[in-house]
């Protein structure tokens, strides 16, 4: 389903490591924060947006509210484990279960438990009802999903928890997850990948195992790091038939910037052949480190992006 | 010193680095120099790029290498008189195929292959990846088929995972932590100081009684090969730390997977397993003499044109700013990992995932000191 990821409760943004998928969350999270309540969740024990807007980690589990209306966390699934019990049983079971450290125990040998209960604890931070009392729920979750090679594995936890637990409260809460996360219009899917051959068809892929794993399509897909078409093949031509004139740097530089270029766009042009969501692309920050600025940046050019697909005025800034 | 002085006297090579610093086509052109030196490699991998797989005639997933036809290499300037064998691993398969072997009898695998519980989670269990590579790196060092053995490490998060995976697993299967309450008097009794029944029936409540019957058949069955299992566990992690198996670890000058190698370096040492050298890939190497760019001599150059000329200085700034980054963020590889002299293989602009392109990434893997410098000046900005 296309259209704008932001007008789901739950944005799942997906890719491999070293695509900038973090970068992207964070972009987002900054464009849904112009619309509402957002919050940006990592995932195992990573805690990179507090040092993006220049505060200290807080502690895992904590949301920490780190700019107008955009709060970030990092999901320790102990904790959240724990604040789900705590709504399943009485409290004195709940101490029970957490002294005997069986439950915990149980966490960490049962495959996936981990991924179960952090996927729920996202879903769980754009409920109506959450599961610590006074708490409020938020308009927009990002999850910064897992760099992990089988992308829709997480996704898949709760149906595969329904499955091999068929009753009992663990079995209908990750039913009601799995529905939510299956639901297009409950959770956008938002891709991050490189213009790369690799990493396009890995997308290409991923975008097969969501539709036949999960019945879900992907928002959008998000091409991070193109390099600028500045350098035509021509250019490069011309400056490698003065030879010796120029600085070698120079005509080093620009043939490798030609030759970048042309791999991309072409990468980039097989995605939009193959890809049934649309594609966007945010341009290279050439730069040692990237600040906030370049990611509010992105966050507006996603921002403008995305609502010319879905028809709609861009949220937060001037159209021109 | 070269890949090669590096590797000689090794048996096993396992190139390590997270996720899309081109860890794959590393292994592969490090295997193909070793089989250049004459010498019986097989390279081992877990999905790879699959023109990678085409280059080297892999069509598809298998659990034995294949011998890739050294005519494939013929007018790439490249002479394989060894022979490189290849595979790419099917984890579930060689998973299976283990479960088979340990159990004691048909029956048995039969009944574990067959358990719902282990069809759902065989594939996705924490580190299964990584304990079915390192596995198989065990199986096919024991065959005595090749001199060398280069496993390419699977694309997981952390390379971490992959060094106490054998641990998790057996962890795992043990079931250690459930059987503790699986059984009529088990250990919990003794931690909470109150029956195990309170904490078994809050349990039941919580996960339904399916799941605590199903899982407590799955250990049951799962019994019969334990102690297999773990006999196998423990000379898998021996092979990790044999002095004729090295970790070479693979980065790209991002600051991410840098963190990640300083990091995975610790570990490493940590476990006192062989930490063999530094490979960082896709280097925007810097020039000596790095010059500001005059655009108006470069105008005067390019005879008056000075859009082509403000365009060229831009670009060369633009790839200065990533020379000026990966030159710091070598220098703290160098220093965080007291590692002299990493191996630097330039950000090569064509495609490194076909023959050609495995022979230039070899050429500066294997290139002498010297040489080797030639080839970086070269690529300089």
């Amino acid at each position: 389903m296309t259209g704008h990821p932001l007008h789901r409760p739950l944005v799942v943004v997906t890719g491999k490591g070293g695509t900038g998928k973090t970068t992207v969350a964070a972009a987002l999270g900054l464009a849904a924060a112009r619309r509402g309540r957002a919050i940006v969740c990592e995932v195992g024990r990573q805690q990179r947006m507090p040092a993006l807007f220049g505060r200290a980690a807080p502690e895992l589990g904590e949301e920490l509210e780190v700019d107008d209306q955009l709060w970030t966390v990092s999901i320790d699934p102990q904790d959240a484990l724990e604040e789900w019990l705590s709504r399943q049983l009485p409290r004195r079971l709940v101490h029970v279960l957490a002294r005997s450290g069986a439950f915990s125990a149980f966490v960490h040998a049962a495959p996936g438990a981990r991924e179960l209960v952090t996927i729920t604890k996202a879903w769980e931070l754009a409920e109506a009802q959450r599961w610590r009392r006074g708490a409020r729920p938020y308009d927009v979750v990002v999850l910064d999903a897992p760099a992990s090679g089988h992308g829709v594995g997480l996704l898949r936890t709760p149906h595969t928890f329904a499955e091999i637990a068929r009753v009992g409260p663990i079995a209908s809460q990750a039913r009601r997850v799995d529905e939510a996360l299956r639901d297009p219009a409950h959770t956008a899917c938002v891709a991050v990948t490189l213009p790369g051959e690799l990493p396009v068809s890995e997308t290409l892929e991923l975008e097969g195992h969501l539709a036949e794993r999960l019945g879900q399509a992907f928002t959008g897909i998000v091409v991070n790091g193109v390099a600028p078409r500045r350098v035509s093949p021509a250019d490069a031509e011309r400056l490698a038939a003065t030879d010796g004139d120029l600085p070698g740097a120079a005509v080093h530089a620009a043939r490798a910037a030609a030759a970048r270029t042309r791999v991309q766009h072409a990468q980039v042009a097989r995605l939009r052949r193959h890809a049934h969501a649309p594609v966007h692309q945010v341009p290279f920050v050439y730069a040692t480190e990237l600040g906030l600025d370049d990611v509010r940046a992105i966050a507006a050019r996603l921002e403008r992006a995305f609502s010319h697909d879905s028809d709609e005025r861009p949220v937060g800034q001037e159209v021109g | 010193m070269s890949v090669s002085d590096r590797l000689r006297d090794k048996r096993v090579v396992i190139c390590a680095g997270s996720g899309g610093v081109g860890t794959t086509p590393c292994s592969a052109a490090i295997a193909m120099g070793l089989a250049a030196e004459g010498k019986r490699v097989a390279v081992v991998t877990i999905d790879p790029a699959k023109r990678l797989a085409n280059s080297l005639g892999l069509e598809q997933l298998g659990n034995e290498p294949r011998l890739v036809d050294p005519s494939r290499f013929e007018g790439h300037g490249i002479e394989i008189t060894g022979e490189l064998w290849a595979m790419m691993l099917d984890p579930k398969r060689t998973f299976d195929e283990l479960i088979e072997r340990l159990a004691p009898d048909r029956a048995t695998a039969d009944e574990i292959l067959a358990n719902r519980i282990y069809r759902e989670l065989s594939s996705a269990v924490a580190g299964s990846q990584e304990f079915t590579a390192v596995a198989k790196l065990y199986d096919l060092d024991r065959s005595g088929d090749f001199d060398a053995i280069v496993l390419d490490t699977p694309p997981s998060r952390n390379a971490l995972d992959f060094l106490d995976a054998p641990d998790r697993l057996t962890g795992f299967l043990e079931g250690r932590a459930l059987r503790v309450f699986l059984a009529p008097s088990g250990l919990a009794a003794k931690v909470v100081g109150r029956s195990t029944g309170v904490v078994f029936s809050v349990l039941r409540r919580v996960t339904g009684v399916d799941l605590m019957d199903d899982l407590s058949v799955f250990f049951r069955a799962l019994s019969g090969v334990l102690e297999g299992f773990r006999e196998r566990a423990s000379a898998v992690k021996a092979v990790l730390s044999d002095p004729a198996t090295t970790f070479l670890i693979v980065t790209s000058p991002e600051r991410e997977p840098v963190e990640e190698a300083i990091f995975f370096h610790g570990k490493l040492v940590e476990a006192r397993m062989p930490f063999g050298g530094l490979v960082v890939n896709r280097v925007h190497p810097l020039a000596d003499d790095a010059q500001p760019v005059d655009v108006a001599e470069l105008t005067a150059d390019l005879d008056g044109d000075a859009a082509l000329a403000r365009k060229v200085a831009r670009t060369l700034d633009e790839f200065r700013i990533l020379a000026h980054r990966d030159a710091a963020a070598i220098e703290r590889l160098r220093h965080e990992l007291g590692e002299d002299e990493p191996i630097l293989v330039p950000h090569l602009d064509g495609d490194v995932h076909d023959v050609d392109g495995l022979v230039a990434v070899h050429k500066h893997l294997f290139a002498e000191a010297g040489e080797r410098d030639a080839l970086l000046a070269e690529a300089a900005f």
